[in-house]
């Protein structure tokens, strides 16, 4: 990912609230892991 | 549907063609016109993604799939921000970087010309039927539900788009996008809340959630692995993610939504916006649809909800049988019903035993409702063979027409007809830019003034326009079309995409190995459907979804293949003349 991060035309152009890109992606993968996890606490309680 | 609600709904329509042209008056040169004048924000980018994916079968469909078939078609979207990533790391610099109008320009300068124009003409077949199946799909629903004649419905649908799209092009697309999306945003808030608000007293949200729960109809996550299951935990996270990076990162009317950012920063924020809210927004859809089931569990539902199709079996001489069935069917619901305040008892009683037969109970009294509608509709399809059996499409807006109040109905026909002219704005917008870009000042007309190709890109949106009206009003003629073109997405989508990861991967692989690799993959992925089909028969079945990933691989491993093949050639040869 770095690496790509590296090659990009605007490498100082970060997203707001993180340091690099590589910070908003986990966060991306950390919300829908989250979201998975509640999803299926949805479904496990109401079934 | 009352005078108020028509003018809410023309209101609204009227207004966004007029804001459209408005504000997208000066557009004057062709970067303008095709990528917005590059001047657009990470959320108006993040709004006509999702605006562009989201059309009117959106919003009739998926709370009939949740009615019919529970929230597991959420998992479908599962892999839509891994996807919305790899494209935002992959596919984004090096269309920045080249500074492209089209995504299939970057593949003439990794390859040739011919493995472009095979991409773009791939493009051009697949979203030119589909640009009419998007006019045609809610137009059917919609001229059923309001008494319309359909070609009408198609015209509207279709003029109203062709005036903005062909008039400010990009720009109108992405201006018009940002208040359609927020129309379908309020319409479907105010659905949920009118929904749940609609359920009988004494029955509160917790156990409308149990309701649903116990039959099944809040199964959102399954991890069960199953290869002919559409819809999992892993076709989600895997097929779907291959499907989605060929939508986004290689589907013109996708790639040119967010190359209209003003910097690459921006694009990206627009697909992790996306990435973010997408899977929450499908998940509410799809909860209006579980508590749409609710209310029909104390309020009785039609036997089949297509009221026309009901009216015309009554007419025929099956219209007996038809009757009977309906009868059976109303008796079966005061059953039910009795069945689930039963199950809401036990549950407020806390006995799990209690519960367990409850459940028993009520799922089998469902089994036996559902048994009475499967056999509707097969009176139906003996009365009225040419007849569409499947009723889905129509429950969302049954319960809208039926029970919701003045004004909130016109809202809702609004937000239908909004997501149609949403997504079929991204289509015809992106079919002008790929046939003036990538065919016609590429291959036919080469070294034009700007002002020239900004008539043609006009010109050329406006054919696809008509070309998309015309072939959605004689779809009627072939409905097994929709299914037709639907599946002609998912064969071509994963062949597309292999032709991109070749190019950004596998940078030893050239142009005629990929060229010959697509079409060899191609021809694999149709023999593959032809023994899926056979499946039925006894071969193998597999969910379409797989054939995005398998598709993608067999361009990837056919090309890298033929390349070694020549690179050996090259070699022989060599060693024979020296």
């Amino acid at each position: 990912m770095s690496e790509f991060d590296n090659n990009s035309p605007d490498k100082d152009d970060l997203p707001p609230f993180f340091k690099s890109w590589n910070g908003a992606y986990l966060f991306l993968m950390a919300n829908l892991t989250f979201l998975i996890m509640l999803f299926y606490l949805f479904t496990r309680f109401f079934e | 549907m009352s005078n108020i609600d028509y003018l809410i709904l023309f209101g609204t329509l009227i207004l966004i063609v007029f804001y459209g042209v408005y504000k997208t008056r000066g557009v004057q040169s062709m970067d303008s016109y095709l990528r917005g004048g590059d001047d657009t924000k990470w959320w108006a980018i993040g709004l006509s993604i999702m605006a562009t994916q989201a059309s009117a079968i959106t919003f009739l469909s998926t709370p009939g799939q949740a009615y019919t078939d529970g929230m597991r078609f959420v998992q479908f979207y599962f892999g839509l921000p891994l996807a919305m990533i790899l494209i935002s790391i992959f596919f984004l610099p090096l269309y920045y970087r080249l500074k492209v109008y089209t995504a299939y320009e970057y593949l003439e300068s990794r390859f040739d010309l011919k493995t472009r124009m095979l991409a773009a003409l791939i493009f051009l077949i697949q979203r030119g039927l589909a640009a009419g199946i998007t006019i045609y799909a809610p137009s059917i629903i919609l001229s059923t539900l309001l008494n319309w004649d359909l070609r009408i419905t198609n015209v509207i649908i279709g003029l109203a788009v062709i005036i903005y799209t062909v008039s400010g092009g990009t720009k109108a697309v992405t201006q018009t996008q940002k208040h359609q999306m927020a129309i379908m945003m309020v319409g479907m808030v105010v659905a949920g809340i009118l929904v749940i608000t609609s359920l009988p007293e004494g029955i509160g949200f917790i156990d409308a959630l149990h309701v649903a729960g116990k039959m099944d109809r809040l199964n959102v996550v399954n991890f069960s692995f199953d290869l002919s299951d559409r819809y999992n935990f892993w076709s989600g996270i895997t097929g779907a993610v291959f499907l989605f990076m060929s939508y986004f990162g290689t589907d013109q009317s996708q790639v040119q939504r967010y190359l209209t950012g003003r910097s690459l920063k921006e694009s990206r924020m627009g697909l992790m916006m996306n990435g973010l809210l997408k899977v929450p927004m499908q998940f509410v859809i799809l909860f209006i649809g579980a508590m749409v089931f609710v209310f029909y569990q104390f309020s009785p539902p039609p036997i089949f909800f297509n009221s026309t199709v009901r009216e015309q079996i009554r007419q025929t001489d099956k219209g007996r049988d038809f009757r009977k069935l309906e009868e059976d069917y109303t008796q079966k619901f005061e059953t039910k019903r009795l069945a689930v305040e039963g199950l809401v008892s036990a549950v407020n009683s806390g006995n799990q035993n209690e519960i367990d037969q409850a459940r028993l109970k009520l799922n089998g009294l469902q089994m036996e409702s559902d048994q009475i509608r499967e056999r509707a509709r097969q009176v139906i399809r003996e009365g009225i063979p040419n007849a569409e059996t499947n009723d889905k499409d129509y429950i969302f807006m049954h319960f809208v027409m039926n029970t919701l109040p003045v004004g909130i109905i016109g809202l809702l026909f609004a937000v239908i007809f909004s997501a149609a002219m949403s997504s079929t704005s991204s289509e015809l917008n992106a079919l002008g830019s790929t046939t003036t870009i990538d065919i016609y000042k590429r291959r036919l007309n080469s070294g034009k003034t700007d002002k020239h190709y900004l008539g043609t890109s006009k010109l050329f949106t406006l054919i696809w326009g008509i070309i998309a009206i015309v072939f959605a009003s004689t779809l009627s003629l072939f409905e097994n079309l929709i299914q037709a073109v639907n599946l002609i997405g998912s064969l071509f989508y994963p062949i597309v995409l292999g032709i991109f990861v070749v190019a950004f991967f596998f940078k030893s692989i050239k142009s005629n190995a990929v060229f010959f690799g697509a079409i060899i993959g191609q021809v694999a992925i149709g023999i593959i459907h032809y023994l899926n089909i056979q499946g039925t028969a006894g071969i193998f079945t597999m969910g379409f979804l797989w054939y995005n990933a398998m598709g993608c691989l067999l361009v990837i491993i056919i090309s890298y293949l033929i390349q070694i093949i020549r690179n050996l050639g090259v070699r022989n040869n060599h060693f024979t003349k020296s």
